[in-house]
């Protein structure tokens, strides 16, 4: 009896043991998924930029991983008939815009529009105009319809509300990877900080 | 002490005038020179005239066109175009829509106990982001640097004008 004892309590003690042990091993990649998927904060790993087609204010399709590598670049969410976080969403980049002013050339800004049913190419163009924005610098595109769910998924920018979108900005690396999603409403100096560092990698 | 001092100096000229009416026809002075606060209340809501907003922890002001109130306390401000069978958000306004009944009743907001405005409340939100139940509104909102005189007529135009 003692000894049938002793057995269960050696093979409750190795049971733990081994739970501790995988508990242990799986904390790490858990940590790192929690860090990859969480709505702001560095993306790890980096995540390349999803292929879709998007309208230029120009009027040219550019695809979006093509329009992103070889530049490091902010990108926003916003709408043209948006007036509660996209006055203040423009207003931040056309400071960081400031800020860029004699920054390397490849440092870029883009505002993106979730309204392809509310917005054209002439909006945009007026959007950035009223903002001051320097097309070496600042650009807006226009994704296709069926595009906007996918690229709100990708980058977490979805919101509950009316504007449907977050305020912050989607920083990507020069091989048109996702590795950075600020907080809303980030400060320019610490944007243009950011990107600046992402640069220098 | 010094808002009513700056109100006082500020409506000066509607006051006398409301008096000498007040002396011909009856009316209390006191509602020319509310009325006066209303009007200046409703040019800042609007943007007419201009509000200075910086976003917490952000060095620079906004310009006053991305910092005025209306831009998202107004019915229908903001809304983007929903693709078909998405589903339509329930409200209408970004923000909550600032009428007398939601300041000053009891209303639980942003997850906090039911409080209520009052002018020093409002005017302790609109400057700092803590609202009366000592809950800190949403980071989207710009921290207002207002005067006491402002910020009164504000409340004013919201409280006396929009049940």
């Amino acid at each position: 009896m003692k000894r049938v004892n002793a057995r269960h309590e050696h093979q409750v003690t190795r049971r733990r043991l081994l739970q501790a042990a995988a508990s242990f091993a799986v904390l790490p990649c858990a940590l790192r998924a929690a860090r990859a998927h969480g709505s702001f904060g560095p993306a790890e790993p980096a995540l390349a930029a999803p292929a879709m087609q998007l309208q230029a204010p120009q009027g040219s399709r550019v695809d979006l991983g093509a329009r992103l590598r070889g530049r490091v670049t902010a990108v926003q969410l916003m709408f043209t008939g948006c007036s509660a976080t996209c006055p203040i969403q423009g207003a931040l980049f056309a400071d960081a815009q400031q800020r860029l002013a004699h920054a390397d050339a490849r440092l870029q800004l883009l505002s993106i529009s979730i309204d392809p049913l509310g917005d054209d190419l002439n909006a945009l163009r007026m959007w950035l105009g009223k903002f001051g924005a320097e097309s070496a610098r600042w650009n807006a595109l226009l994704p296709r319809i069926q595009d906007v769910d996918r690229l709100l998924d990708f980058l977490r920018g979805r919101a509950a509300g009316v504007d449907r979108h977050t305020a912050q900005a989607f920083v990507f690396d020069r091989q048109a990877r996702l590795v950075y999603r600020t907080e809303d409403m980030p400060e320019p100096a610490e944007l243009v900080g950011l990107m600046q560092r992402i640069a220098a990698r | 002490m010094n808002r009513a001092m700056d109100r006082a100096r500020r409506n000066a000229p509607v006051s006398t005038a409301a008096l000498l009416a007040a002396l011909s026809c009856g009316t209390a002075p006191a509602f020319a020179a509310g009325t006066a606060d209303i009007a200046r209340g409703q040019a800042l809501f609007n943007g007419a005239a201009p509000l200075r907003g910086t976003i917490h922890g952000h060095q620079s002001a906004l310009p006053a066109h991305a910092a005025r109130c209306v831009n998202c306390h107004a019915p229908g401000s903001s809304s983007a175009n929903v693709p078909p069978g998405s589903a339509a958000p329930a409200n209408t306004s970004f923000a909550p829509l600032l009428t007398a009944a939601y300041l000053t009743g009891p209303v639980a907001r942003r997850g906090g106990p039911p409080s209520r405005y009052d002018e020093a409340a409002f005017c302790r939100a609109l400057r700092t982001g803590i609202d009366p139940a000592y809950v800190i509104v949403s980071r989207s909102m710009p921290r207002y640097a207002l005067s006491d005189a402002d910020c009164g007529a504000l409340w004013q135009h919201l409280t006396a004008s929009r049940p």
